[in-house]
């Protein structure tokens, strides 16, 4: 399963609200969660872009076994006991290293015996 | 678990380095330099046989001396007979049956290198302080992590007393370092193909492989279920 943490702090009139969600699973878990609030809502911006992981309202990330991954936003709502909510928690599939293996190798220069080089026989 | 000894750069040491520490960690060692072998060779199938599918993976394994070896064959034929392709499957196979394998692998950065490094567990680094060894070696890194498997230690061969590579090397690639010394003993041991164990038991050198062994049966340990997170510091 993952674990969800939620924490909040009200400041001059906005709620900060922080999550901390833990893969205790032994495989990759790709985890979405949500913004729970009756109202507008203010997810962190990296320059003038939306962060990566956040899409309209849902916050998507894959979080290795074991690890922990924070995520937040701010909202004027008045705190409530549950204000984010997990919404899907998928496993990753192992099919992508497959191929990303395969693609690195892909990559390299074939192998062939170089007939110079063998010259003991048997 | 399977452990390719592997560094780019041939003549550095990589055949010596998987013969002493197959004997260290008791397990095998197999030659997978199908072209230009420096293991010895043993009298029964061979690597290439494996590969072709004329022989099973267990049946190509010997003891030559004190430490068991799938050895390679020395001819063209049995070179161009055999299925890269296959090594994979012989590697999976050999590591249920023996706790460790060790891996030796060709110089440079060819497929028959990418082949076994993607198969392994952990990978262990094989160089001398020479810049194009080093050079060589930090591009098999790099290579070892595209192929998400982690650099576990680096085997730095013919390193003179008073260097300050071996902590270098540490400091700069958060990877454990063993500093091997040229001795008598490792080229009495290489004369005759054998382990430095065989030959000289109270030399430095072979305190140095016993060293090695212990710093891959740690990694080992702290590897299990969180193999991507063993040696790749410093990416």
């Amino acid at each position: 399963m993952v674990r969800v943490e939620t924490s909040t702090d009200r400041r001059a009139g906005v709620t900060f609200v922080t999550a901390q969600i833990t893969n205790t699973r032994s495989t990759p878990q790709t985890v979405r969660m949500r913004a729970n609030v009756d109202g507008p809502m203010w997810e962190p911006r990296s320059g003038s872009g939306r962060s990566p992981e956040w899409g309209e309202e849902t916050w998507e990330t894959t979080i290795l076994p074991g690890q922990t991954r924070g995520m937040g936003f701010a909202t004027p709502v008045e705190p409530t006991d549950s204000m984010t909510k997990l919404v899907s928690v998928t496993r990753e599939e192992d099919a992508g290293t497959a191929t990303r293996t395969e693609e690195v190798l892909a990559e390299l220069d074939e192998w062939s015996p170089p007939s110079d080089i063998m010259t003991e026989e048997q | 678990m399977i452990i390719t000894v592997t560094g780019g750069k041939g003549g550095v040491g990589k055949s010596t380095t998987t013969l002493n520490l197959a004997r260290e960690l008791d397990g095998v060692a197999v030659d997978a330099d199908l072209a230009t072998s420096d293991l010895p060779r043993g009298r029964g199938p061979d690597i290439h046989d494996v590969l072709a599918g004329r022989a099973a993976p267990m049946d190509a394994v010997e003891w030559l001396g004190s430490v068991r070896v799938l050895s390679c064959g020395r001819t063209l034929e049995g070179a161009r007979a055999a299925e890269l392709e296959e090594l994979p499957r012989t590697l999976d196979l050999l590591d249920r049956k023996y706790k460790h394998v060790v891996v030796d692998t060709p110089a440079g950065l060819a497929r028959d290198v990418g082949v076994p490094v993607a198969s392994a567990d952990v990978v262990l680094l094989v160089t001398t302080p020479k810049k194009p060894a080093l050079l060589n070696a930090l591009q098999t890194r790099e290579l070892a992590l595209d192929l998400d498997t982690p650099v576990a230690a680096i085997a730095l061969n013919r390193v003179g007393p008073d260097s300050d590579m071996p902590d270098r090397l540490e400091d700069e690639f958060g990877i454990p370092t063993t500093a091997i010394p040229e001795s008598e003993a490792v080229a009495a041991a290489q004369e005759t193909g054998a382990p430095v164990r065989q030959a000289d038991q109270e030399s430095e050198a072979l305190a140095r492989y016993t060293e090695l062994a212990r710093t891959i049966q740690e990694c080992e340990q702290r590897g299990r279920g969180a193999r991507n997170s063993v040696g790749n510091a410093g990416r």
